[in-house]
This record gives C-alpha cells, structure tokens and sequence, in this order.
C-alpha cells in the first residue's frame, strides 16, 4: 500500500459526523471524517485523550448510545452499516467485525473457562456445534500461538498471564472469521515486553484470517509497527493520514510533527497550550491556536487535500 | 549524597512465606541528580519509593536523608524532614480531595507544617501555579473541573509549596498523553533547576528514563540489578533482563 487511499476497499466511512446532544447543544465528537480500509490492510488511528479515535471505532461497531446523532456513512463492503436493523447489526458484530478490546484483565468472565467464552463466539457466528465447535477452540488457540491449546481452553482466566489473555480475546475477535478486526487501545498499560507479544499477535491474527485491522491507540510505537497506513486525528477530525512509514518519517502536517517531537525519542519538545475541549473547538483549523505556522488563513476551515507522495493533509500549508 | 539505601528489605505477607517486594536494595541520590528506576509493573519500584521517605516501615537495612539516619526516627521527629522529602503520584485525580476547591488543597500542606499564615500560603500557591504555566483562576475550580494534566501541574505546585529538596515522582505521567507528558518533563526540569531539586523518577519507559535522568538503576523482582548514566545502560547492558528490557524497546515487528 503505497498511498493513502485504499486502492480496494473494504471499508469506507465517507462525511461522518458523531454529535451527543448535551443542555449546552449538540457537542461534535468525529466531525466530517473520510477514510478507507483495504482489504488485508492494518489501519492505525492515532489520538490522544478527547481526539474522538474511540468514539469513531464505536461507531464502526454500533456501540454508539442512541442519543448519539450520526451522519455520513459507513460502508462495509458495499453495505452502509448505519442502516442495517437490530438483528443485522447483531449478526456483524462478532461476525463481519471482530473486536480484540482494551484491558485485557477485565474483558474476560472470570467464572468462565477461556474455551467456554471462545466457543460461544465460534458457535454463534460459525453455525459449528459440538466436538467440531472445540476442534475450532483448540486451533484458534494453537494459531494464537498458546502452547497446549487443550489445555488452555480449560484454564480460566486467572491461571493466564496477561499476554496469554490477550492472545486468548484476539482468538475470540477472529473466531467469527471477520472481514475486520478493531483493535481498541490493545497495550494500553501493558509493559514493553508484553507489548512486543501483543504487536506479534494482532499482526497474526490480521494475516492468518487475511482481515483488514483498524487499530485504535494512542501508542505511537504500536501505530508504526503494525500498521500500514495511519490516521491522525485531533479534536474530532482526521488531519493527516499516511502511510506508517513516511508518517514517522516526513509527518506533513505541524500536529503531526508536534507530536512526534513530544516523545522521549525526540527531545519531549513540548507542545504549548492544551487540546480544545468538545465545547471550545476553535473555528477554521483546529490546531491553529497551537500551531506555530498560524496565518489568517488558518481561521477559515481545511479541508483535506492529497499531495504528491500520496499522503492527505488538512492544513494550509499544503493547499495548492 | 542527599538520600541513600542501603541494604533496604521489605517483604508483604507473613514473612518467610510472603514476598520480598524490596530485597536487599542498596543506591543513592546525589544532591541535584535525577535518577531513574525502572522495572516492569509489580517490581517493587514503587515500594522502594516509599520506603526512602519512610512512607512504609521497611523490615531490615538503612535509610540515610540529607547526612542523617533517619531508619529509626518516630514520626515526630520525622515531621520537620517530611517537608523536604515529597512524593508526586502517578494518579493526579486521586491526589486531591474531590470536594475541596484546588486552592484549599494547595494551602493545607503549608498550613499543617506550620510555614505561613494563611493569606501568605495562598499567595506562595498561586506563584507556584502561574509558575507552572497555570492560569490563578484555575485553582477556584474543583478536581474534576480541571485536566489530567493540569492536576498534575497542579500537585508538582503543591510539593513546591514545602520547598522540598527531594521529590520521589512516582510514574507522574503514565497516566497523561504523549505532549502533556513533555510538558510536565519540561516542567519538573524547570523545578528541578529553579530549586535546586533532586529526583527519584520512577517510570516502566525506558525511554522516558534516558531522556530525563542522569542515571538508571534498573529494577527486577525486588533487586537492583544495574545502575548506570542512559547511555551506558541503553548501549551496554549487562544484565541479561536490561537486555530485554532494552531489546523490547527496540522491538521492531518483522512484517512478513
């Protein structure tokens, strides 16, 4: 994947906008965001803390409360999943999506054997049964990399430790044999020697199901590892998005780089001011009253634009 | 050296069959030094912590602060060094009381060691504050009202009030993003310099380490395993856990 845009997608969210009515109006949590997934792609989505990233991938899953005001589509290999009925929704969650989710210590049942909760999702969404429904258990687990699958499948999720936990929800994230695997936050706490098992993971699991993965974190070094494109998103919009590679290597737009400079690798530059608030979103350019590049130009919305190399910013800078 | 260990054991549990959370840790901190602990979670880093400011009673071995044993001294006594041995905590938003308004928190530890009345309290509080970057209106607010990163500014204020000589700051931005961690970093060095302060900066990043500390003493199931300036311990580990550590820092997937 050489460009930004996905050349055969599997996923395409085109113009969405997620509003939560609040008593002080409608705040915007993803405003006007476009992207697509190809297929067998590893998306990553970047963001710090209130950027929007989490509520964009529960709205890929449908998890948004249904106060939440949603606009645009969501295009899941032709089909616009903002449209589908209740039944529907259930049957892709856990079927055409799978999620590997957050905190691998607390998204298992703890008074459920891990083969008992990886069946459940092989049973529901494979029609398998029976001896047939445990053989799939066990090879998911062997291809989870767990050794002694059957043996494992017995444990209960205290005898794990916390990187075979987390082997054991990605197993169940592709148990449904998903057209796209979401992975939220996936080392988020996790020490670095955990981490690096968790990269190795999801890259595998991505493979061996040939899925397409949006990754959702906040860890740069997992965005750069895993994934083929990033997104870079801030204060509810996407204002870069390239591939890992020349993001981490020639990042386009000033957040971007800002970013990159704030890590201890780079000097931890520090970034002046704070991050707007939902309900202080600066008009034109979101970044502009922290941008050191700052023009009158800057007041007036950007939009985003491709550029030479492939890669599309939302900046000024770029325009022309 | 401002602060210094030696042979300092604890263990939680019944002791022979409990856990050697600190086992015969041996260090020191040179007066104006930063340095760094490091160890994966549950190594006993945050215990050792606050066993130097005797924040736990340890169960063998010797704490010396600013040239003075104090393994042994009653809490009394202990009360007029307390000020200049601070902690600032990994999680800002249970550091304060929720129900105090911020400036009432930043005048209380003042107010308890006896150092100011209560108008000249509030003042060194908000020049603290507005020091750190903070706007004095701030401080009205509540602790939910403010950011994560704001508190934590917030609480380096309030340790400043007691003009401390040693801080332990205990993973003070694991909890924040990428860029409100580099502006706390810059924060604290600014403290650091401006106040002539010292540091233990207990962190699971190797890299955060390198970039702030003068020295890393690397820590694994209760024992210090090697201590040296970044380059040394980045470059030339000697132990072969460091050499994981760093090798997982390095970690890069081969794609295939």
């Amino acid at each position: 994947m050489s460009t930004a845009t996905a050349t055969d997608p599997l996923l395409q969210i085109r113009g969405l906008s997620v509003g939560f009515p609040t008593r002080a109006g409608t705040v915007m949590a993803v405003d006007d965001v476009n992207l697509s997934i190809g297929k067998r792609e590893t998306f990553g989505l970047i963001g710090e803390t209130g950027s929007g990233k989490s509520v964009l991938g529960m709205a890929v899953m449908r998890l948004l409360p249904n106060s939440a005001r949603i606009g645009g589509a969501i295009m899941l290999e032709g089909i616009d999943i903002l449209t589908l009925d209740p039944e529907a929704t259930r049957r892709l969650r856990g079927g055409s999506i799978g999620l590997v989710p957050q905190n691998p210590g607390s998204s298992l049942n703890p008074v459920l054997r891990v083969g008992t909760q990886i069946g459940e999702a092989v049973r529901l969404h494979r029609g398998v049964s029976g001896r047939e429904a445990g053989q799939v258990v066990h090879d998911l687990l062997d291809r989870m990399g767990l050794p002694e699958p059957e043996k494992t499948a017995r444990q209960y999720p205290f005898q794990l430790s916390g990187g075979m936990r987390q082997r054991v929800l990605t197993a169940i994230g592709i148990a449904g044999q998903p057209a796209l695997l979401i992975a939220d936050e996936p080392t988020k706490g996790l020490d670095a020697i955990i981490r690096g098992q968790v990269i190795e993971t999801l890259h595998k699991a991505a493979r061996e199901t040939k899925a397409s993965m949006l990754v959702i974190t906040h860890d740069l070094q997992v965005a750069e590892q895993l994934c083929d494109r990033v997104g870079v998103m801030y204060a509810g919009k996407i204002l870069e998005i390239q591939t890992a590679e020349r993001l981490f290597s020639a990042p386009q737009h000033p957040y971007t780089k800002a970013l990159l400079n704030a890590t201890p690798r780079k000097g931890l530059v520090p970034l002046p001011g704070t991050a707007p608030g939902l309900f202080d979103r600066p008009p034109g350019c979101v970044f502009a009253p922290r941008c050191g590049l700052v023009e009158i130009a800057c007041g007036e919305d950007q939009a985003m634009r491709g550029m030479n190399g492939g890669a599309q910013v939302r900046c000024r800078l770029h325009a022309g | 050296m401002l602060v210094e260990a030696i042979g300092l054991t604890k263990h939680f549990g019944a002791r022979g069959a409990g856990v050697a959370a600190v086992d015969n840790v041996s260090l020191a901190v040179a007066e104006g030094e930063t340095l760094a602990l490091i160890g994966e979670s549950g190594c006993g880093k945050s215990t050792l912590g606050r066993l130097l400011l005797r924040l736990i009673a340890g169960d063998s071995g010797r704490i010396k602060f600013d040239g003075a044993d104090i393994t042994d001294l009653s809490q009394r006594a202990l009360r007029p060094l307390r000020q200049k041995m601070q902690i600032l905590f990994q999680h800002p938003d249970s550091s304060f009381h929720p129900r105090k308004t911020l400036i009432a928190s930043l005048i209380e530890p003042q107010r308890l060691h006896l150092l100011a009345p209560r108008a000249a309290a509030r003042e060194k509080a908000v020049r603290l504050a507005v020091e750190l970057g903070l706007h004095a209106d701030i401080l009205d607010r509540y602790p939910h009202q403010v950011s994560g990163g704001q508190l934590q500014r917030i609480a380096l204020a309030r340790v400043l009030t007691l003009d401390p000589k040693f801080i332990v700051l205990d993973e003070p931005t694991s909890m924040l993003d990428v860029s409100v961690q580099a502006q706390v970093v810059s924060l604290l060095r600014v403290a650091q310099q401006r106040y002539g302060l010292t540091y233990l900066f207990i962190t699971h990043d190797l890299d955060l380490a390198a970039a702030v500390s003068d020295r890393i003493a690397v820590m694994y199931r209760g024992r210090v395993l090697e201590q040296g300036p970044p380059a040394k311990i980045v470059d030339a580990p000697e132990h072969d856990y460091t050499k994981r550590l760093v090798s997982a820092f390095r970690y890069y997937l081969k794609k295939d």
